[in-house]
Formats: C-alpha cells, structure tokens, sequence
C-alpha cells in the first residue's frame, strides 16, 4: 500500500517535471509570447498539494503556477495551446500562463500580482463554508510575497472568520534577481504564525509522500479547526546556469526566474541536479534505475498527445 | 427622515430579501454601526462580520466571496481607506469580471468624508478616478431617488460596484424632490426639471447646490432644466447635451477632487453639440485644501446666472469657477 502509493506520487512528479520540460523546449522554439515562469524543482509539493486535495477544495495561484496546474490537470496539449493563445486552450487562450486557472480542476484564481491571491483566499474560503461545504482553500505563495503586507492581513482575516485555509509558502530564497539575505532580515514563519495561533508546518526534503501525508494533516487541521494553517516548503527552482561577460570572464550565476532554461534539455532526461533540491534525485534513492525509466515512461503518457 | 436613516432602511430591507448574503467591515455590527448606516441589521438575515482593519484584504475578500458565487457587501468607514485595496480594484476585478459568477455579488459601500476640517488628509472624494481605473461601475446617493434606485436595486445585484455616501449629509433631511424624475433607473442620468433658459447638472454630492441654482433661477424668473446623475462611471450625456443645445446655456455643478471626472467629459460633449456657453463648477485643488477647513463646495448662483447673460449681463463663453 504504503510502495503503490509512493510510486503513484513519483509517476505524478515525473510528470510535472517533464510537462515543464516540454513546455520549455517549446519555449526555445519561440511558440509562445506571454512569459513562461517554469517552476522545476518545485514539483513534490505540487504533486502533494493535488494528493491532498479533495471535492470542492479550491486552490489560488501566482504567476509561478504551471506545476500545480500539471499536477491537478495533466493535459499538457491544454497548456501548450493555452500558452500560444490558441482559442482552443485550457482557458480558451485568454489567459496565457501567468494568469493561468483551471476553474475544473479546482483552481478558480489565479494572479500575477505579488500576494494578491492571499487576499481573495479568506473570501473563498467563507464564501465556501458559508454554502455548507465542508473544504479547504489552498492558496500557495512564495517568500518574496510574503514581504507584502497582504500575507500577514489574509492570516488575521482567515483567523478571524475561521475560515479553513491552507496557505503554501514556497521559500526557495530568490524574488527576481535577489536572495532573501540581500533584501530583507530573516523571517521566521513558525513564530508569526504562533503570534496569530495557527498551525505551522515546515517540509523540506522533496520526498513526496512525506510531504502528501502532512498536507493532508493539514488540511485536516484547518477545516476541523476552521483556521488557516501556514505551510513552509524548501524548494530549490531549478534551471540556473553561468553566463560569462566581458566583465566577469569566470562567470556569473543567473537564478533561473523566467522565460527559457537554456540548460535544461528534454533529452537528457529529468534529472537536474544530484541533491535532495531535484525531487527527481529523491526519487532515484528509492527507485531503481530501471523502476524509474518505467515510471517516466509512464508519466509521459500520462501528459497525452502532444502535437509536434 | 435623515439621511442616514433613509440609507439605513434601504440597506436592511435590501438585507432582508437577498439571498444569505454577508455584510462586513469594521464595526458594522458595533459601537455607532458606522454613524448609522449600518445599525439594526438582521443578523438571522445575513452573516454579519466585524472585521479587522485590513482594508486591502476586506476588498479581495469581497471577490472571493464573489467568486463563490455569494453575495456580500462591504462597508467602509471612508473613501481614503479604499486606496489600500486599489490592487483588487483592478486587478483582481479584471479576472473576476471575465468569469461567470452566477448571482454572486460584491459591493463596497463607503463614506466620503466631507464634512470639513479633517485637515489634509481624510478628505478623499475622488470616486470617479477610482472608478476609471478599471472602469468599474461607481454610484454616489445624493438624494432619496439615488439612495432608492442605487441601494434598492444595486446593493446585492450580480457583479461589481462601488457606492459613495456623503458623511456631510448624514445627520441632515435626505434631500428630496417633489415632482416624478425621469427615468428612474440607477445609472442613467436623471431629469428632475424641464425649463426654457438654462441647463444644470449636478454631479457626486452636488444636488443640494444645483437645487439652490434652480431656485435662483426661478426667483429670477428663468426656468431651468435640472438633471443629476448618480453614476460617478461612463455616463450617456445625450439627454443634457440635447437640452442644453435647445437652452443654448449649461452649467455643471461638480463637487469631487478630480480632474478627469465624468463633468469634464459632459463639457467637451456639449461644446461638441454646439453650447457655446458652458460654465463647469467644480474643486480646485489650491492651498486651502490642504488644511482644516469646511470642504464646502459653494456657488455664488446671481454670479454664475449673470455670466450667462441671464441678469443683463455681458455674456462670456466659459467660466470655471
């Protein structure tokens, strides 16, 4: 039980690593105009956050969202065709990828502006329990967000209506072209969310059922106690690479934030790095190698046709 | 019956037949319920939340409950706090707007403090730039046919709106008019008078004078054609400007701030249709403004009727006043 469901999680991981793959080989063509914001080395948590979600749950989106809309609707024919603006898109091509929502596969919002989710979330949420629906509202955000003060009102907000929210914040140190250290002092999430008294979770690991089985107890915990609950995941967003100037001839790290990943190539396979920071590297300490090739494989199918 | 209490009864009947809708913000539900605005509502009616002061989220909240198909109205204390939510106003508005909500409604109800010596700050009455941001649908309730028509059929309708309230008119009789207006619609510029020499328009708050220049008109023996408009968005002007091309004579009384409201727009349209002799009275912002003082919005009426050429004397093709 414990093994299928594992491998179930790795298949999904796989898949989301190698849907954003393709979407970024389709990137270095020049099929799309709107900016890409891939998201690799994020995929255990939106692998996890899917798992965890049940009926009528709801999950709000930033910019940085293909992942999770892999993870909760793997037709990768969709996105391409979102993407290219193509009428036949998962949004009718109008919405690209940064406003990108999936209103079936629970996903009803999506913004492109920092920690503008995190408010609509609480309302949501309410406006759910309100209809009588025993669920949880996810809203998923990152640590350059959570600097804006909005972050700190939708907790205050969903604290004071108990309203049942699961708030995701992917820390993967960067916002844009800065580290968290060259732009602000430390902040500790387990403390403010002891100051508003909401349960704290911090994963790190990419393990991805570790991370489905806490975000299920979580979700669990914000709707029986009609409270947020404040996630904290370690991501490393993978896609970096060294370009070299005139200037700085050894050259110089460029944070992979948008557009193409000219490193990474769909023909290498989907391993990235060889760290705990590429779920995919996780993977490869319980798989075996040929396990793996089997469930990648299989993770491609899952994606469906995808035209040339 | 006040103004306040007019706009009270309106809104709790209003509660009374929406579908569970919720009313939220800071104390609506406690100490003076807003001055009154918000006092006695049914709380087996509706869900009635006093919040925290977390203005920016207050307004995504409401779109959130909007996108759950709920129908929920916001009510705040003044217009200057709603400037902390100009991000939802546009943004999340132009992703909400686009999707189907079904009867889900968000409306934010909100005082315009206008009731003098708040000093530099506080004194916010710019509903229309607000508005012209996303083009969102914007009403101000000047008088007992815009407190009817707006709140009676706005507050919980589907979609998006912003209504403004005059705290300057709160304690006083809600200003009234005693024959039939036309037409009764929210939206829609209203005609309350049809006269022969001149054409008046009240905007936002402004009723109160352009009824004082009507009167003046009559003691003068000139008949004037009244019309006000409740919309602080994109207005039809046609009605005016065809009456002020037969009457040859507009005057736009305009009380907000700003300097692209919809009064500017009216002014170009009837120049365009031919009135050569408009005179628009509106808000400049000057030193004055900008420290306690009583934010009145005043109008000399034998001065602005004589610029017309209606008291024998010189005419001038336009005055701002």
């Amino acid at each position: 039980m414990h093994e299928d469901r594992l491998t179930a999680l790795a298949e999904r991981v796989l898949a989301v690593r190698l849907g954003q793959m393709v979407i970024n080989e389709r990137n270095k063509a020049g099929a799309f105009r709107v900016p890409i914001h891939l998201a690799l080395g994020h995929e255990a948590i939106a692998v996890a956050v899917s798992d965890a979600m049940k009926t009528g749950d709801q999950l709000l989106l930033t910019h940085r969202n293909v992942h999770y809309n892999l993870a909760r609707n793997p037709s990768l024919a969709e996105k391409l065709r979102e993407f290219a603006l193509d009428p036949t898109g998962g949004a009718s091509g109008q919405l690209g990828c940064m406003n990108y929502s999936d209103a079936g596969a629970g996903i009803p919002y999506t913004s492109s502006i920092l920690a503008n989710s995190l408010s609509v979330a609480p309302g949501i949420a309410l406006g759910q329990a309100i209809l009588g629906r025993r669920v949880a509202t996810f809203v998923v955000t990152g640590d350059g967000a959570i600097e804006e003060g909005a972050f700190y009102e939708s907790l205050l907000m969903g604290r004071s209506v108990a309203a049942s929210m699961v708030v995701v914040v992917e820390n993967n140190g960067w916002s844009l072209a800065t580290q968290i250290h060259e732009r602000r002092t430390p902040i500790d999430l387990e403390q403010m969310a002891n100051a508003l008294d909401i349960p704290f979770q911090r994963l790190r690991g990419n393990d991805p059922l570790d991370y489905a089985e806490h975000l299920a107890a979580l979700r669990d915990e914000a709707i029986e106690a009609r409270t947020p609950a404040l996630l904290e995941v370690c991501v490393n967003t993978l896609g970096d690479w060294i370009q070299e100037t005139p200037e700085r001839p050894e050259g110089k790290l460029i944070n992979y934030h948008a557009g193409i990943a000219p490193t990474v190539e769909l023909e290498k396979g989907p391993l990235l790095a060889e760290d705990i920071g590429d779920p995919v590297y996780v993977l490869m300490q319980r798989f075996s190698t040929e396990d793996l090739a089997e469930l990648a494989a299989r993770a491609m199918a899952s994606l469906g046709e995808v035209s040339q | 019956m006040t103004y306040v209490s007019h706009l009270n009864g309106l809104i709790r009947d209003a509660i009374a037949t929406a579908d569970n809708p919720v009313v939220f913000g800071q104390n609506v539900a406690a100490g003076s319920c807003l001055s009154g605005l918000t006092r006695g509502i049914d709380h087996t009616a509706a869900q009635v939340i006093n919040t925290p002061n977390l203005e920016n989220t207050l307004v995504g909240t409401g779109f959130g409950l909007m996108l759950s198909r709920v129908q929920a109205a916001f009510f705040m204390k003044q217009q200057d706090f709603l400037l902390l939510g100009v991000d939802h106003l546009v943004n999340t508005y132009n992703l909400v707007r686009r999707q189907d909500t079904g009867a889900g409604s968000f409306t934010i109800v909100q005082i315009v403090v206008d009731s003098g010596f708040e000093g530099p700050q506080s004194a916010l009455n710019n509903l229309p730039d607000l508005c012209s941001l996303a083009r969102v649908e914007g009403y101000a309730i000047a008088n007992a046919h815009d407190a009817d028509t707006v709140v009676g059929n706005e507050l919980f309708a589907p979609g998006f709106r912003i209504i403004s309230v005059s705290q300057r008119l709160f304690k006083r009789d809600m200003p009234g008019w005693e024959s039939s207006i036309e037409p009764a619609a929210p939206n829609a510029v209203s005609r309350y008078a049809f006269g022969d020499d001149l054409t008046i328009v009240a905007l936002n708050f402004a009723f109160e004078q352009a009824v004082n220049l009507y009167r003046a008109a009559q003691g003068y023996d000139l008949s004037a054609s009244l019309f006000a408009s409740n919309s602080l968005s994109e207005v039809d002007w046609q009605a005016v400007t065809a009456d002020a091309a037969r009457t040859g004579r507009l005057v736009i009384l305009d009380d907000t701030k700003s300097v692209r409201s919809p009064g500017h727009i009216l002014a170009l349209e009837a120049r365009a249709a031919g009135v050569t002799d408009v005179i628009h009275h509106r808000r400049s912002l000057d030193e004055a403004l900008l420290r306690p003082q009583a934010d009145r919005f005043e109008i000399d009426c034998a001065a602005t009727l004589a610029a017309l050429g209606l008291l024998s004397r010189p005419r001038i093709s336009l005055l701002s006043a």
